[in-house]
């Protein structure tokens, strides 16, 4: 769920701790330190080769995105691939999303003063709670595993949007609880099954793009 | 057939379904709007442009018609 400019700051609410604009400095300046440490990461453990797949992923996840849900809410609405991505691999993940959500705030899908906030939400925090969700409950069942991996990341990713804009002011926390995160709770629904299907047709039809799903 | 995976997914859609439905209620009744990304800035900037143009258009004729009326008077 991207955070569009010009909302955080646009306070209904006088009671936010830091101000707003300040908030958005401080989610760049966590997002850009994460960034550097995990773009190392990825730099050591990752070849040339890998910048060409990395390259088709952010295509993808760019074109996915541009396709809007019908819902009857003034919202951006839209499947993401977050939960796919960080099963391949979490360190290409965030790296392809930092870039996807860099594209999309110059195409109308959050915004330059936001983008702070969105790449700590969609590619950093996203991947994490897809990737650690799916590996605590595959013991239990694998294709319950990746639904609930796809509809928990999207959901969570609700909750933690509806608290920075209650702390921003934007809206008040039982607002975000009970409309943003139900709202984003239907598009995880669908990300789980999207999940899920993709996962099970590339174990058939590319194994090595799945690893998580052959080495067990 | 994955019938354990298949009905925790059935479980969660209906819940969610009744969750949003609710949702939905809540928006519709609440005082705040969701606010997202606005496709139609441009067309609104538009507008704007041409209803100015059509006001100076407006103005420029009236301008016109009074000077023409004075012309005819001096005359």
């Amino acid at each position: 769920m991207h955070v569009p400019d010009g909302l955080i700051g646009n306070s209904h609410i006088t009671s936010a701790i830091i101000n707003p604009e300040y908030q958005l400095i401080i989610y760049a300046i966590i997002s850009i330190i994460l960034i550097v440490i995990i773009f190392n990461k990825f730099r050591k453990n990752h070849t040339e080769k890998d910048i060409i797949q990395i390259a088709l992923f952010v295509v993808a996840c760019v074109i996915v995105q541009m396709i809007e849900l019908p819902l009857p809410v003034p919202a951006c609405v839209h499947i993401s691939l977050i939960t796919i991505l960080a099963l391949y691999d979490l360190e290409s993940s965030v790296v392809v999303y930092t870039f996807v959500t860099i594209i999309q705030a110059f195409l109308g899908e959050g915004g330059i003063s936001t983008l702070g906030i969105n790449v700590l939400n969609l590619a950093i925090l996203g991947p994490l709670f897809a990737y650690y969700i799916y590996n605590f409950l595959k013991s239990y069942n694998k294709n319950m595993a990746l639904f609930l991996s796809g509809f928990g990341t999207i959901t969570l990713l609700g909750i933690v949007v509806s608290i920075e804009y209650a702390l921003a002011g934007t809206y008040p926390i039982t607002f975000g609880l009970s409309v943003i995160t139900p709202i984003e709770a239907v598009v995880g629904v669908l990300e789980g099954i999207v999940t899920v299907f993709v996962m099970n047709a590339l174990l058939k039809i590319k194994p090595e793009l799945v690893p998580v799903l052959n080495n067990n | 057939m994955d019938y354990k995976a298949l009905i925790v997914v059935i479980v969660v859609i209906v819940l969610t379904a009744i969750v949003a439905s609710n949702a939905m209620h809540e928006y519709e009744n609440s005082n705040y709007a969701l606010e997202e990304h606005n496709h139609d800035d441009g067309e609104h900037d538009e507008d704007n442009t041409h209803q100015q143009q059509h006001e100076n258009h407006e103005e420029n004729e009236e301008y016109s018609q009074e000077h023409v009326t004075n012309d005819s008077k001096s005359q």
